[in-house]
């Protein structure tokens, strides 16, 4: 079963410089129960492909394909019916935790929310219930800790409380779009820990969004590699790390400071005009004549799925 | 509660230095104070004025002066007025009672339609009804409130005969008092609320673009419940500054419209005070002004410090 099957999604911006392609025909099965970590560089559609399932693109955004969960189309959605599923089936952690929360709330009351919205649940009782959630991520003092405010805790303590108030109405997909971004190490410790906590007890899928291999590695099951608005690669994660497919990933993984810290020559392409053909052609070690005119499609190989001439 | 007690050291402060200023002022002014004070108008002996000298202390040194100008204060004995020949205080707050009667409806009316329409329509942006009540208010805000009252003056009491052209009453009864006080309780509720209605606007079209207002969204509230809920509180903390540092400006515009309604109320005190240089009534009006100014923004510290937990915990 899959709860969550994007369907050759594309979604761009008009912008006063021209039709900005953010994602690029993106399609994904995401599987009951399992881990999904979608990585690339910053600016690659990540959060696009987050923002696009949960509705909450801005004005300027055209969205073409299928998004379905559950076998609804969400795209097709009212946003009165989108509203029943935010937050209820579908949750979603920001990465800039300070700013996603309200100043002027309280840490109980924001947590408690999803509850007395979609559960029409009396205010006190939700918000034991938060107290409740905040003592099984490991808060020291849950009940001091909800009656204080956002301007009083670090990020990373203001990531586990977002963390805390999108799983609290227990949603069947959690998306992280780069939960641990700005944190130490330590802290990073903690916001897996407090994942794996949700991943156990409410058998919640996760859409992890990260440019991040570290934190994918430790959580994911399957692992999706997002360049220029496409995906190029899909493997499950053990596959992956002992030999990635697709030329960018190679590349990618080499940049790491622990794998070589050798850049990727040339930059990211502009999503305004991006290459013909292969988007990552400019760039790859392996290009062939071919890769400037035809744009590749996905194929499976075995479980994984590549974007690359290479393996047609 | 250390921030409160240092705000309420600041104020008094405050309240220290303007009666201090009120002591200097006339006393640095020139001409003979007795004079000032009298009026132009007024002819006394050179031995009546040693005589009134005396009996107001104004033979004694400066320093004693001002012991006992404070010594008076803390009596509550704001002086005499020889215009009306009456005790100052008294005198004040007979016109003052009106005058809030006018006011204090306003400023309260003004602050909640104008906050609430504002926040709607910075949030429904682009509708028609909302480019409509923006053009309105917009057209209240930049006309001066004296103005208004002579066009509503001139509609409503002149023209259609609506509401009574001056006063605070005719004949006394509730119903008569509200007759009279609508319209310019209204040119006042107008003038306030379309302050608070640009402020509130602005505040909502800024605060509608963070992140929390996405998040709020994103955990399946809908449509105004984001901004009742989540925007409201914070877009409205800079209304509430606005209310308190207007207050000042506020009562002078009821000022205008208290003049322009012949309404015998703190307005046309100080108007006529003015005329006839009765120091006086001018001195003890700007005191009593200066220290409502000062309450109003003490209750706006109090408003803003139990609205933002940023202010209250810090």
């Amino acid at each position: 079963m899959s709860c969550l099957h994007i369907k050759n999604l594309k979604v761009s911006f008009s912008t006063p410089l021209g039709l900005l392609k953010a994602v690029d025909g993106v399609s994904l099965d995401h599987v009951d129960g399992e881990t999904l970590a979608l990585v690339g560089e910053t600016g690659c559609g990540k959060s696009v492909i987050a923002r696009s399932v949960m509705g909450i693109l801005p004005d300027n955004a055209v969205l073409e394909g299928e998004i379905y969960y559950e076998e609804q189309n969400l795209l097709k959605m009212s946003e009165g019916e989108l509203a029943v599923i935010r937050g209820k089936e579908i949750g979603i952690v920001f990465q800039n935790p300070s700013l996603a929360l309200n100043p002027v709330h309280s840490i109980g009351r924001q947590i408690a929310e999803p509850l007395i919205v979609h559960d029409r649940m009396k205010k006190k009782e939700a918000l034991l219930r938060a107290v409740k959630l905040l003592e099984k991520m490991r808060f020291e003092e849950a009940e001091k800790h909800s009656r204080m405010f956002p301007f009083q805790f670090s990020g990373g303590m203001n990531q586990r409380v977002l963390i805390a108030a999108s799983v609290v109405a227990d949603p069947k997909l959690l998306i992280a779009d780069e939960p641990t971004k700005g944190l130490d190490a330590a802290l990073k410790a903690r916001i897996v820990e407090e994942l794996e906590i949700v991943k156990r007890f409410n058998g919640t899928s996760i859409l992890l969004i990260t440019h991040d291999f570290d934190l994918a590695e430790k959580l994911s099951d399957r692992i999706a590699i997002m360049y220029a608005g496409e995906i190029l690669e899909i493997s499950p994660l053990k596959d992956f790390f002992s030999q990635q497919m697709h030329p960018y990933s190679q590349a990618l993984l080499k940049s790491l400071p622990d794998r070589g810290f050798v850049p990727i020559p040339g930059a990211s392409p502009s999503m305004l005009n991006p290459p013909e053909g292969c988007k990552f052609h400019p760039r790859c070690p392996f290009m062939r004549e071919i890769c400037t005119r035809r744009r590749p499609s996905l194929v499976k190989i075995g479980g994984r799925e590549v974007r690359c001439v290479i393996y047609t | 509660m250390k921030t409160f007690r240092k705000k309420a050291v600041r104020y008094c402060l405050a309240v220290f230095i303007i009666a201090s200023l009120n002591f200097i002022i006339p006393r640095a002014m020139p001409g003979d104070p007795v004079v000032n004070l009298l009026g132009e108008d007024f002819s006394v002996s050179q031995d009546a004025i040693e005589e009134l000298k005396a009996e107001l202390g104004l033979d004694k040194p400066l320093p004693v002066q001002y012991l006992n100008y404070w010594r008076d204060i803390l009596r509550f004995d704001l002086g005499y007025s020889y215009h009306y020949y009456m005790n100052v205080l008294e005198l004040i707050i007979s016109k003052m009672k009106w005058t809030l009667l006018l006011v204090a409806p306003a400023i309260i009316l003004g602050a909640v339609i104008g906050a609430f329409l504002g926040s709607l329509s910075g949030w429904y942006k682009n509708t028609f009804k909302n480019r409509l009540s923006t053009s309105l208010f917009l057209a209240v805000y930049s006309t001066p409130p004296y103005f208004l009252s002579l066009i509503f003056l001139y509609l409503f009491s002149f023209k259609l005969d609506l509401f009574p052209l001056k006063g605070f009453y005719a004949t006394g009864g509730l119903m008569d008092i509200m007759h009279h006080l609508f319209l310019p309780a209204l040119v006042l509720t107008l003038f306030i609320a379309s302050r608070n209605y640009m402020i509130m606007r602005a505040s909502v079209l800024q605060e509608k673009g963070r992140l929390y207002v996405e998040y709020a969204r994103a955990k399946g509230l809908l449509g105004r419940a984001v901004l009742f809920r989540h925007i409201f509180k914070n877009a409205s903390l800079p209304v509430i500054t606005l209310v308190a540092l207007d207050f000042g400006f506020i009562l002078s515009g009821a000022l205008f419209v208290e003049i322009i309604f012949s309404m015998n109320g703190m307005g046309t005190l100080i108007y006529d005070a003015l005329m006839s240089r009765d120091y006086p009534v001018l001195q003890g009006a700007f005191l009593i002004i200066t220290l409502m100014v000062i309450t109003a923004n003490s209750i706006a510290d109090l408003l803003y410090s139990i609205l933002d937990p940023r202010v209250r915990l810090k």
